[in-house]
This record gives C-alpha cells, structure tokens and sequence, in this order.
C-alpha cells in the first residue's frame, strides 16, 4: 500500500520528505496572505448577502488559500505578496494587527485610568466625612496619628465591659450582662446620635434579641447597627412579634439564620415608630378606648 | 427599716437626679390605677405618684397620662401590661423593659421588680427593690454601678433587704 501511494506521488518515493517540507514551507509562506484574503472575502459575502460556510476559525485560512491557488491558476503567475488580493480592514474582519493596537490602547486606559486623572474630585467630595468626626485637621489633610480624635462612634470608656462581655458569649446571657448591655446600648445610641432616647420620648431597641446574642458569638450585641430608636408603642409591637416568634419554637433554639428571618420580618412592622433625631415624628395615632 | 418615697425624692432632687412632669394628675393616676386592680392601691405608691416624678437618671416613668383637651387617655404608658404578673409599672428600663412593683399582696410597702420583655413580662426576672424607696435610691445608682465596675451585691449597701424579696431573687442570683 506505501508503494501504490509512492507511485502516484508527483515527486516519486525518494524525496517524499522534500515534498512535505516544501508543502509545509509554502502553507507557512502563503498563511497570512491567505488569511487575509479570507477574511476579505468573507467580508464581502457579508455584505452581499451570499451563503459562504465558515463553521471553525480555521475555514477562514482555507478559503482564502484556496481563492489565491484559482487567482494563481487564472494568471498563471506564482502566489506570492504581489498577487495576494489587497485587504481593507473593515469592523466585520479586523485584522490581527488591528486587534493588537486595539488591545495597546486598552492597556494604555489602565495604566492611566480616570479615577487618577480625577481623584482630586474625591478629596473634596470626602472632606466632609471628616468633618462629621469632628475631625478637622483630617478635613485638610493633616491629621495627627499619635492623637486620634474622639468621634462619634468611638467609646473608649465602654470598650472594656464590653470586651469582657463578648469574650463571653458563646453562652446565654445572664441577667447581670444583659443588663450591663442595656445601659451601654443606651449609651451608644445616645452618642451616636447627640441626644438620648429618653429625651425624644424613645426606647434603644436592640434588633437582634440579646437574648439569642449567644447564637452570633463574633457580633457585637451594642453594633450601632443592631440599635434602633423606637417609640414605646414600637417597642409593643416588637415584643408581641418576639413572642410570638419564641412560642412557634416550642422551646427550642433558634438557629442564627431563623433569628435574622424573624428580625427581617419584623423591622418593617417598626418602621412608623423609629425615632431619628433631626426628623419630625409621625403624628400620634388615634387612641383605642376612651375615657377612663 | 422602710424609707419613705418622698424623703427619697426630696434626695435624689437634691442630687439633680431625679426630675418632675409639669402636670400634676396625681388624683387622676391614683383613681385610675385603683380601677385597674380593683382595690386601694399601696401607700407606697400612692406616695409615688403624688410625688409627680417624670425621670430618675436615664429612666422614663411609666404613668399614664390623661389629656384634658381631648378628654381621653393620650398615653396609657402600659400601665397594663403586668397585670398578668399581678405588678404595676413604675419606671421603664430605657429598652423595652419595665420595673413594676408587685400588688400580688396586700401590703403597703411592696417589693419592686424587673420584667424583661424577653421574657414575655409573664414574672418578674429579678427583685429591683424591696421597697419603692429602696428601688429609687439604687436606680439612681444604676448607670453608675454599670459604668464603675461595682462588684455584684453592691446593691445590698444601699437596700440590705433586697435579698429578702418573696417574688425573684436579687440580679447577681437570678441565673
């Protein structure tokens, strides 16, 4: 069977190998040319509108080695750079050389990307979050890292109760440290927001249950996030929907993730009672029963 | 020995610790509360609100309020709710939580507790005071015990009777 292929070989058994690296020498000679070419033309059956099947990437070299053999057989002029077809790069085909430069001018954007150009915008636009710590050599630029200033959010004198309380948890709380969170919660909350609870009429409700801290060991029970100012009618309100929630369990324990879904069921029905300093309360409901 | 409410408050006035509502309804709060559990109140809380008191340090009172203008109840101050508990409110805790004192028995000088609302307010979690006297002297003390680090019992300085009340024990042994 080698011998049959031999035979009808155009260049006999004996140089087979210099046929196949001559082959080798012109699909290397003739790639990019035919590449081009390709794409040229399946560029213009695009626009025309006429049926050219390129299935793989590599149908595209194909095509065009094939249109530059028809043009060499029609001229009888050898393939070569003077006879490849003059390629137009277009939207639909962009050449590799085009793709190249394309990706330089991205590389160029990251280097040197607009939030530098612009970041002197952001310096003025933050200088006010320094103010609102009263921190105001922070403001210009000038802040002082061997005396950070006291801001809002900062409660040195309570840090190490509470400290001792969170290396606690874990556990439930007794009555002695819920009590002691209490008063610190009051504490922050009134702080946090320049006048107490109390003088607005208000009570700190504590979003997650103190009771169910022990199941969020690495969260803070007094996180001014968990704190919220709530009219007493507010706090009615929460508690019968605890209760409720407490009941539902049958006695046992709740795991973190039914706590979150009860707080995110609950916060909503609070919403008209939470008490903001600086915004006006609602006006008082109408009153149920009359006269004593 | 009992201290009497109004030497209490004349004290923690004194002290800047103690403060009064501007309306004096006190006969109103007084026949209102009787209503509610049909029979004389203690003199000791009757001594209470004649005393008109509207805070005591960081805590809120719990006394309802009667609008004239509009001839009804504008704040009911959940004067209520520990009924089942068989105790008044006095003072609210400042997060949803009540200090009541106990009208179970018939007595003048009634102990006073804590109601967690975590609790569903169905018993007291600890006795506060026994007497209402007492409560106000340690209540105003509270914040600062918190803040000071006192040791547990510290409360026993002031009110040596604390562990002596029938219904909960004192905080440090209630757990």
């Amino acid at each position: 069977m080698g011998t049959a292929q031999a035979t009808a070989s155009p260049v006999g058994d004996d140089n087979i190998n210099n046929w196949m690296a001559q082959r080798w020498s012109d699909v290397r000679s003739l790639g990019v040319q035919a590449e081009a070419a390709g794409r040229n033309l399946w560029a213009q059956a695009t626009r025309a509108g006429q049926d050219l099947s390129a299935p793989n990437p590599s149908d595209i070299p194909a095509i065009g080695a094939q249109f530059l053999k028809a043009s060499s057989r029609s001229t009888g002029a050898l393939s070569g750079p003077t006879v490849a077809p003059q390629f137009v790069p277009t939207p639909d085909a962009p050449t590799p050389a085009a793709l190249m430069q394309q990706q330089a001018w991205f590389r160029q954007t990251q280097r040197d990307p607009l939030d530098k150009q612009y970041s002197w915008m952001a310096a003025i636009a933050l200088a006010p979050t320094a103010f609102l710590g009263l921190d105001l050599p922070a403001a210009f630029g000038l802040g002082n890292a061997a005396e950070p200033a006291l801001g809002m959010t900062d409660f040195p004198e309570l840090e190490a109760w509470q400290t001792q309380i969170e290396r606690q948890l874990g556990r439930v709380l007794t009555k002695n440290e819920k009590d002691a969170l209490r008063e610190i919660a009051r504490a922050r909350w009134a702080q946090a927001n320049g006048v107490s609870a109390k003088e607005l009429g208000a009570q700190v409700h504590h979003e997650d249950p103190l009771e169910w801290a022990h199941l969020k060991p690495n969260a803070d029970p007094n996180r001014l996030s968990n704190l919220l100012g709530l009219r007493p009618p507010g706090h009615t309100v929460a508690n019968r929907a605890w209760d409720l929630f407490r009941r539902s369990l049958g006695g046992a324990q709740p795991t973190p993730a039914q706590v979150t879904a009860q707080k995110l069921r609950v916060n909503p029905l609070l919403e008209p009672y939470v008490v903001r300093p600086g915004l006006p309360q609602p006006p008082p409901k109408p009153p149920v029963g009359g006269a004593p | 020995m009992t201290i009497s409410v109004p030497e209490v408050a004349r004290i923690l006035e004194g002290r800047g610790a103690l403060g009064r509502r501007r309306k004096n309804q006190t006969a109103w709060v007084i026949d209102f509360v009787t209503g509610l559990i049909e029979r004389p109140i203690p003199a000791d809380l009757a001594d209470f609100y004649r005393e008109n008191i509207e805070w005591v340090g960081d805590f809120q009172t719990a006394i309802p309020v009667w609008n004239d203008h509009v001839s009804r109840v504008t704040d009911d101050a959940a004067v209520d709710r520990l009924m089942a508990a068989k105790a008044i409110p006095l003072f609210w805790d400042g997060c949803g939580s009540l200090y009541g004192v106990d009208v179970s028995t018939d007595t003048d000088h009634p102990a006073v507790y804590f109601f967690d609302h975590e609790d569903g307010w169905e018993k007291p979690a600890y006795a506060a005071g026994s007497s209402i006297g007492s409560f106000l002297l340690l209540l105003a003390e509270h914040d600062a015990a918190i803040d000071e680090k006192r040791p547990p019992g510290w409360e026993l300085k002031i009110d040596p009777d604390l562990g002596n009340c029938p219904r909960a024990p004192p905080i440090w042994l209630a757990d």
